[in-house]
């Protein structure tokens, strides 16, 4: 019998004309948007691939001498799985620039080559799937027991004994499966197309275990929103209110609530922009390099400069005196005056030799100093950092657990996740960044590098002969990684199908059928 | 006889719970999505004006061989109502001694959800929910009063049928027009609440005003598509298939395919390629 029932929900919705533009729908933009995400990933990949060999053959090696201000570029690589979702890789940096200063800076490329892409949005597989493939399922499904009871069918079926329970499930299956039909096909001949590239190749070990992660999870996300058409069905007795109906849930879930979260995140939990948070870290530097700077002034410059003066005052003196004993003579005093002069010359070396001995006692404070400076900002800076890193992660933990209540934002984390792109992306650029920032310092900067303005260089660094910079090994999450980030969003998805089930079986229990 | 129409298609759609779920999502949305936008350009007026000050105060008046001078650009006003591709433009103008400037553009700092599910401006707004509000509102306008009869009554009743037509699209625009004006006062409303925004300021109305008038005309174009696709079906249920797909095609398919067709029929090399040659 279920099989019966499977059977004519499945013959049922094929003879539509619904099965017809779903199946339109599914064939023209799938294997479309995987064409242009594809065609788009090819040119971000040769656009990394010649910019990186045209810095290696220019700037790969800091120019000699080297001063130790020279800064390296690190170049983040296009995630291959990105063609399935952009999620948030147009807006991520493409390159690191470092810095002696200890703070890398980052660079977003800002070459706009098609404006109109830009400004009507990329239909990749994720978007595909989220507006078309979620609408179609509501589509399928807004009649099937509200349709029903309008046609009188449903208590025919309830009079000849039908359980409730088969009836609900059978209508569930078949349109599932039904749904399933158009999507596998479209999702086929994508992936031919996509295994067409010679960029790309299904097979690789970081694509095709990912793929068929994000191919599982559309699947459930589909049987989600099929069960959720179905659920809202039984809420009403006329198709017309369920259209209505679902398409305010269609629009809160997949519209509403992830666009109201974050706002609502921000204004339960505020914290600044991570501009004014750079500015707030700059001005904290600067402060405490002022006060040192002052410190060194007065306690190690002023020392320094009164011995120092003294010294000089004594060889001005001795000048003056060779001046005007010249001048006496009736001409003009020359440099061969001074140079020939050797008591003037002797004062003059004892200065010097006194200016080297100040010099060098004076060394060990200013670095000690110097140390201090540098221990204060990072321990302050750290503070900072931590500070606003957490109230950061607060935020961001409110905004993704609200936006959670659509099935639809659990779908996209996912996807977006897996594919390299998602919301925890720019962390990942700035842990990546940081990793090549110290690789720099590390090779180079704690080499050749400044105390006060003052260039030092570590014994047996040759300026002359720099070591050429490192290249950035930028690592994105692999799938291990991402599934444990995302587990929870997987098991709300399987929630959600279950709930949105047994919230159809509960109503349509009660359902009136006359 | 037109105006006694009209008031029928009006109250049947205003007693319809089509009414209340549009009026609640217009009313919901576009206001919230105004406060969004308008923080947002707040957030962006304020870090051009510090980084400007930052840049004034440290290379103003000391110009050396070896600094580049920078121009900033400032936020649109108007962006509040369209984001556009504002986020991907850049941010700042470094000027070099060759004479080939570089622009720069900050990477993104905060809220990463609004990147990942994209900003509810008001443009998403009435491209997506008011126009799919507008299609749900008149997809059954002719093909639902056929199945439930009364349309044979009207044209028996020597109704004209351009009359009828006429009426169910002024009727239902005037419907969805309620709701939607109700919302863009209250998003008004709480633009003007800004101490950045001033609505009566010479830059904001004039733009302000075609912009609604050009929003009117997109919605009586998507409530006369509507009834168009009733008028070609018998039943409902294929009105609103068709309507959905007519609508997919019209919003979705066609601006993200077509950038897509003119790269394949006219290729050319994307601007980093060319920097680089």
């Amino acid at each position: 019998m279920f099989g019966a029932l499977v059977g004519k929900e499945i013959t049922e919705t094929v003879l539509d004309l619904r099965f017809v533009i779903a199946t339109l729908l599914c064939l023209v933009l799938i294997p479309l948007g995987m064409y242009v995400s594809r065609k788009d990933y090819e040119r971000r990949l040769a656009g990394y691939q010649k910019e990186h060999q045209t810095y290696r053959q220019h700037h790969g090696s800091p120019a000699a001498p080297a001063t130790g201000k020279e800064a390296a570029q690190g170049f983040r690589p296009p995630s291959i799985l990105s063609i399935f979702a952009s999620g948030l890789d147009p807006f991520v940096p493409d390159k690191v620039i470092t810095s002696h200063s200890g703070f890398f800076q980052t660079v977003k490329e800002s070459g706009i080559d098609n404006p109109e892409s830009l400004l009507f949005g990329k239909a990749d597989f994720l978007f595909n799937v989220t507006f078309i493939v979620s609408l179609a399922a509501l589509l399928f499904t807004f009649n099937s027991i509200s349709g029903e009871k309008e046609r009188g069918t449903l208590r025919l079926m309830i009079a000849n004994s039908i359980p409730r329970s088969k009836i609900i499930m059978s209508k569930i299956v078949g349109k599932y499966v039904v749904l399933l039909i158009p999507f596998i096909m479209s999702v086929l001949i994508a992936l031919l197309i996509l295994d067409a590239s010679p960029d790309v190749s299904i097979a690789s070990s970081n694509v095709w275990p990912a793929f068929l992660v994000i191919l599982m999870v559309t699947l459930l996300f589909i049987f989600g929103m099929v069960s959720l058409g179905i659920c809202i069905s039984t809420f009403t007795a006329h198709s017309m209110a369920s259209i209505v109906l679902l398409f305010f849930v269609w629009a809160m879930f997949l519209l509403g609530v992830p666009k109201i979260a974050p706002i609502i995140a921000e204004i339960i939990y505020p914290v600044e922009a991570g501009k004014i948070f750079s500015f707030n870290k700059r001005m904290v530097r600067e402060d405490i390099e002022k006060e040192f700077k002052q410190v060194k002034k007065d306690t190690i410059d002023s020392k320094r400069d009164e011995e120092l003066d003294i010294v000089d005052n004594v060889v001005i003196e001795a000048a003056k005196a060779l001046y005007a004993r010249v001048r006496a003579q009736g001409r003009e005093p020359t440099r061969e005056d001074f140079f020939e002069n050797v008591d003037y010359m002797e004062l003059n070396k004892k200065a010097n030799k006194k200016h080297r001995e100040l010099k060098a006692r004076y060394e060990p404070q200013i670095e000690r100093l110097f140390n201090e400076c540098q221990r204060r900002i990072a321990s302050e800076l750290m503070k900072i950092e931590q500070d606003y890193r957490n109230r950061k992660n607060v935020q961001l933990s409110i905004a993704m657990n609200l936006v959670r209540i659509s099935p639809v934002s659990s779908y996209m984390y996912i996807v977006s996740g897996l594919s390299g792109t998602g919301v925890t992306e720019p962390d990942n650029f700035v842990r990546n960044a940081q990793r090549f920032q110290d690789d720099v310092q590390q090779i180079f900067y704690d080499k050749v590098y400044y105390r006060f303005d003052i260039q030092k260089k570590v014994e047996g660094f040759n300026t002359g002969e720099p070591p050429s910079f490192p290249d950035m090994r930028y690592r994105y999450p692999n799938l291990t990684e991402a599934l444990q980030i995302h587990w929870p969003d997987i098991l709300l998805l399987c929630l959600f199908d279950v709930l949105f089930c047994s919230l159809a079986f509960f109503k349509f229990n009660r359902y009136d059928v006359r | 006889m037109l105006k006694t129409l009209i008031k029928k298609e009006i109250a049947a759609t205003v007693l319809d719970m089509r009414f209340v779920i549009a009026t609640l999502l217009c009313v919901v949305l576009i206001p919230l999505g105004m406060y969004v936008s308008r923080k947002d350009y707040e957030l962006r007026l304020a870090a051009y004006q510090r980084e400007h000050q930052e840049y004034r105060q440290r290379y103003g008046n000391k110009v050396t061989s070896d600094v580049e001078a920078q121009g900033l650009r400032p936020p649109s006003i108007l962006s509040i109502f369209a984001s556009g591709i504002d986020p991907f433009m850049p941010d700042k103008v470094m000027t070099a001694r060759s004479g080939l400037f570089r622009t720069v553009k900050e990477p993104i700092a905060d809220n990463p959800h609004s990147f990942l599910f994209g900003k509810a401006d008001f443009l998403f707004n009435v491209v997506f929910i008011v126009s799919l509000a507008a299609l749900i509102f008149t997809f059954n306008s002719i093909s639902g009063e056929r199945e439930t009869g009364t349309l044979r009554l009207m044209i028996a009743n020597s109704i004209p049928r351009n009359q009828i037509l006429m009426t169910k699209v002024v009727g239902n625009y005037i419907a969805l027009l309620i709701p939607f004006i109700i919302s863009v006062l209250i998003a008004l409303l709480i633009l003007d609440a800004s101490p950045y925004v001033s609505i009566a300021s010479s830059n904001v109305w004039p733009a302000f005003l075609v912009i609604i008038g050009l929003t009117f005309l997109f919605i009586l174009g998507m409530v006369s598509l509507g009834i168009c696709i009733s008028s070609f079906t018998k039943q409902s249920t294929d009105s609103i298939v068709l309507a959905f797909f007519v609508w997919t095609t019209l919003v979705l398919a066609v601006p993200k395919v077509s950038p897509m067709i003119a790269d394949i029929l006219y290729p050319v090399e994307s601007a980093n390629v060319f920097d680089s040659n």
